[in-house]
């Protein structure tokens, strides 16, 4: 049975005037629909360029992806994307933010009393429908994120992408978004793939946490299972102590075990 | 709670209103406010900060025209304030009057003046904003263009002035080219740079929405070029407005720069004083003009 | 004092091919399971060892009632609560069986693992199996969730290198957590070993120990020559030496010499108790570190030698 995303051992090499940059190499993942996957590792580790390979902004070197059995060609809306730094055009307001998405995707099946409620709908989704006449500039950070994330899920993508979405935000309203998001992904079911840093952040939200190793020329080192129930509660977890070996174990790949690996027997 | 010790504190402060601010104060077990302090109404209009952006410039002037005073109190060749202003007044009471092809009232010769930066800018803004569009988005046109612009840039618009006269043999469309080939510069640089530095991630959005190309220039990049064109546009009307009082003093005919000129083979130094005055206040205008339109297109949330 | 490895022994298929044979065994403190032991043949898919050379892969075997164990009796007695089976081959011919038995021990923290992949199915090397004595549960809840790539972790870097790999610290806090109980200290060893088989898959066997409690007092990684003359003693642990690096070319044995060097000729695993009598002055080495018994592990690619594995306890 086919996984509803494929990455099969997928290279990237980028040309530069400073010359050649082996970003990744032989990269195989398999995501199933309805899971939660997170990227994790240190800066330069190519996480974000498997991102936009699976988005379909970039081309792969060599090696192929697919989703839902058809290969990954170009972007487009059913591979949605929430980008780090929310990415709303700053000469719309929020509700011409998502609507913009809307109108493209269902404009050409559906009449515009039904596109704006679509729109409406989803600003609602994040909380951010009393703010829908706003310009980016006038809301802060968090909520300029959530808007980035009703934009997305306004346009019933097949699969959410994610790059460092809370990475810009405080502590607290990243802890709010994050329990917002598991809110979201359970009502909607989607797919999700997601970059990090945050560990935590990795250990609460995912089903499978990938760990990648350093770059250049950087692979998949580890996968981890995360089969905690959901709903996950951020409160109660702190206490679980399968939390606190998840987060270990993530954190030992990150910051143990690499540089300390002994030479092999060769 | 808390917002009824804020407000019952503005509304009076009669010893009977501040008990049920204490009372709901203790009540919400917030810290007292300082109860005897006559504090100010809720803030009015900032009369200090206006004062603070008025009088200075005022005063500046003033010492300015003091000093002019003081120096031409005894002159002869210079006029004295008091004069220039008197002559100013004659000057703008009547300032559309016509007795010949060369002796026009002011406000006829600065409309000249400004019909000819309007002709010469909208033809520079017509060739220029799409030009440096073109440049910003396609690299090979880039490669073509910029060394030959950053050689051209340079030179001095006055020193263009001749070619004018040259190709089109008379002086209004000479000094409208001059306006032209000045004014060109900045709205091409500034419009390749803007769309130059459209945002990667606004053109990653317009590629996950898999948006058509016509979408992609009209929602995207346009809106996004605006401010930079907008500050190309503001630069080039400061250069254009002095660029045609000079054009104007060596062609001759209608406008600003040629009564200076004339005014001045005339030695009626208080004239070109005045129209000192009078170019440095349409300048001024225009500038402001366009800084509110700048405004109102910006949406600045950096 | 017991160790974690209870026993080990070698099957070898009869001359008939029919059947594998008792070819020898170490049964240190288990009498009675030797006894038995040595009585016994199987068929292929019978008992153990049968099923490795059936399935054609490493088993770890951890329940024995009700399942196809023929010895399920002794090994209670002896306290033996796990087997692993590891079939050798040359190409697609089975060679050998090497089976280990473990015990359950109180004052033993460690594991062993068997972690595979199938290409054809995934890119993840799995958890099979393991046997994690009476270790924290939680090493062996981590290791159950954790797949690695080729070239990551003690397993992926066996799988990459096709050669048996020695970590004699694997991190201060790394997966393995320390143990609460007293006598428990965390899990910082580890070696392991390829088990190449025929098809694509490929599984590796991984040692784990804690540092006052060790599997083996001694692990070794053989390599031979490029002329399959002399296998030389390239890496290893020793509990009392420290990481092991290459030994002088002039100790290394000769095909036929010792144990060791008969795996090099046999391809089939070597056993011995009596590690004092090997030559060339390993046995007289062995005997000053106390080390009793001895057992070899052949690593066969495609029908070549390309390591030997030795356990000394």
């Amino acid at each position: 049975m086919k996984s509803f995303i494929e990455v099969q051992n997928v290279e990237m090499v980028f040309s530069s005037r400073k010359g050649r940059f082996h970003a990744l190499r032989e990269i195989d993942l398999k995501v199933e629909r309805g899971e939660f996957v997170t990227l994790i590792g240190h800066s330069g580790c190519g996480k974000s360029t498997l991102l936009n390979l699976i988005a379909g902004l970039t081309r792969p070197s060599s090696g192929v992806l697919l989703c839902d059995n058809r290969e990954i060609a170009a972007p487009g809306p059913e591979r949605a994307v929430v980008f780090q730094n929310h990415s709303l055009l700053p000469w719309l307001t929020c509700y011409e933010n998502v609507h913009l998405a809307v109108e493209r995707v269902f404009a050409a099946t559906e009449k515009s009393e039904q596109l704006r409620a679509r729109t409406q709908a989803a600003l609602e989704l994040v909380n951010m429908g009393h703010a829908a006449a706003k310009r980016p500039h006038e809301i802060s950070g968090g909520m300029k994120q959530r808007v980035g994330i009703a934009r997305a899920l306004a346009m019933e993508p097949k699969v959410l992408l994610l790059d460092e979405p809370f990475g810009a935000l405080d502590a607290l309203t990243r802890a709010h978004l994050q329990d917002e998001l598991l809110k979201i992904v359970a009502r909607t079911k989607s797919t999700v793939v997601m970059v990090t840093h945050d560990v935590d952040e990795a250990v609460l939200l995912s089903d499978r946490i990938v760990m990648m190793t350093n770059g250049p020329a950087a692979t998949i080192g580890e996968i981890l299972h995360v089969d905690l129930e959901r709903p996950r509660d951020r409160v109660g977890l702190v206490e679980d102590s399968r939390y606190t070996h998840f987060r270990k174990a993530v954190l030992d790949f990150l910051y143990t075990r690499h540089g300390h690996v002994e030479r092999v027997a060769a | 709670m808390v917002s009824a010790v804020f407000h019952s504190s503005l509304d009076t402060r009669s010893a009977e209103a501040r008990a049920p601010r204490v009372a709901a104060s203790l009540a919400a077990n917030e810290p007292l406010v300082p109860a005897a302090d006559p504090a100010p109404a809720r803030p009015g209009y900032d009369w200090r900060a206006l004062l603070l952006k008025v009088v200075p410039p005022l005063v500046g002037m003033a010492l300015l025209i003091a000093i002019w005073g003081t120096l031409t109190r005894d002159s002869t060749s210079f006029p004295t304030p008091g004069a220039t202003f008197t002559e100013a007044v004659k000057v703008f009471s009547d300032p559309f009057y016509r007795n010949g092809p060369n002796d026009q009232g002011i406000g006829w010769n600065i409309l000249f003046s400004l019909y000819r930066v309007a002709i010469g800018f909208g033809l520079a803004a017509a060739v220029g904003i799409p030009l440096g569009f073109l440049i910003g988005r396609f690299e090979i046109i880039n490669n073509m263009t910029s060394p030959l612009i950053s050689l051209l840039r340079p030179v001095s618009p006055l020193a263009w002035l001749p070619i004018g006269l040259l190709v089109f043999k008379a002086a209004n469309p000479a000094a409208i080219w001059t306006i032209f080939i000045c004014s060109i510069w900045p709205m091409i640089i500034n419009t390749a740079v803007g769309v130059q530095r459209v945002p990667v991630d606004y053109l990653n959005v317009a590629r996950v929405l898999n948006l058509s190309e016509w979408k992609v220039i009209t929602r995207i990049l346009f809106p996004a070029v605006l401010p930079y064109m907008l500050t190309g546009v503001r630069l080039s009307v400061g250069t254009a407005w002095l660029v045609i009082v000079a054009a104007e003093m060596l062609t001759g005919g209608v406008g600003i720069g040629f009564w200076v000129w004339d005014e001045w083979n005339n030695l009626n130094v208080k004239h070109i004083l005045i129209a000192i005055g009078v170019i440095g206040l349409v300048g001024l205008v225009l500038e402001w003009m366009l800084i509110a339109i700048a405004r109102r297109f910006s949406y600045d949330d950096h | 004092m017991k160790t974690f490895i209870r026993a080990s022994e070698v099957w070898v298929p009869s001359t008939d091919r029919t059947m594998l044979e008792w070819g020898g065994g170490l049964y240190r403190d288990a009498p009675r399971f030797a006894a038995i032991s040595k009585t016994l043949c199987f068929g292929r898919g019978e008992g153990l060892p049968g099923q490795a050379w059936e399935q054609q892969r490493p088993i770890v075997l951890k329940v024995f009632e009700g399942s196809y164990f023929r010895r399920t009796a002794a090994a209670h007695a002896e306290g033996i609560t796990c087997g692993i089976a590891v079939p050798i081959f040359a190409g697609d011919f089975l060679t050998a069986v090497l089976v280990i038995f473990c015990g359950d021990d109180e004052s033993h923290a460690g594991a062993i693992e068997l972690w595979g992949n199938v290409p054809s199915e995934s890119a993840d090397m799995a958890l099979v199996d393991g046997y994690y004595g009476t270790t924290a549960d939680t090493f062996e809840f981590m290791s159950r969730r954790t797949t690695f790539r080729r070239g990551t972790g003690l397993p992926g870097m066996v799988w990459e290198s096709g050669l048996p790999v020695v970590i004699e610290d694997l991190g201060k806090s790394a997966r393995f957590l320390r143990a609460d109980s007293a006598v428990k200290v965390g899990i910082n060893r580890g070696f392991a070993v390829p088990c190449p088989v025929p098809g694509d898959a490929t599984y590796v066997l991984a040692f784990l120990s804690a540092l006052g409690t060790p599997i083996a007092r001694r692990f070794e990684v053989w390599k031979p020559d490029a002329k399959r003359e002399h296998l030389h003693l390239e890496d290893g642990f020793c509990e009392q030496g420290g990481r092991i690096v290459s030994a002088p070319r002039h100790l290394a044995l000769g095909r036929g010499q010792g144990t060791i060097g008969q795996v090099l000729v046999t391809g089939v695993p070597g056993l011995s108790d009596a590690a004092g009598a090997e030559p060339n002055g390993w046995g007289d080495a062995a005997a000053e570190l106390g080390l009793a018994s001895l057992l070899v592990m052949p690593i066969v690619e495609r029908g070549r030698l390309v390591a030997a594995a030795a356990w000394y306890f």
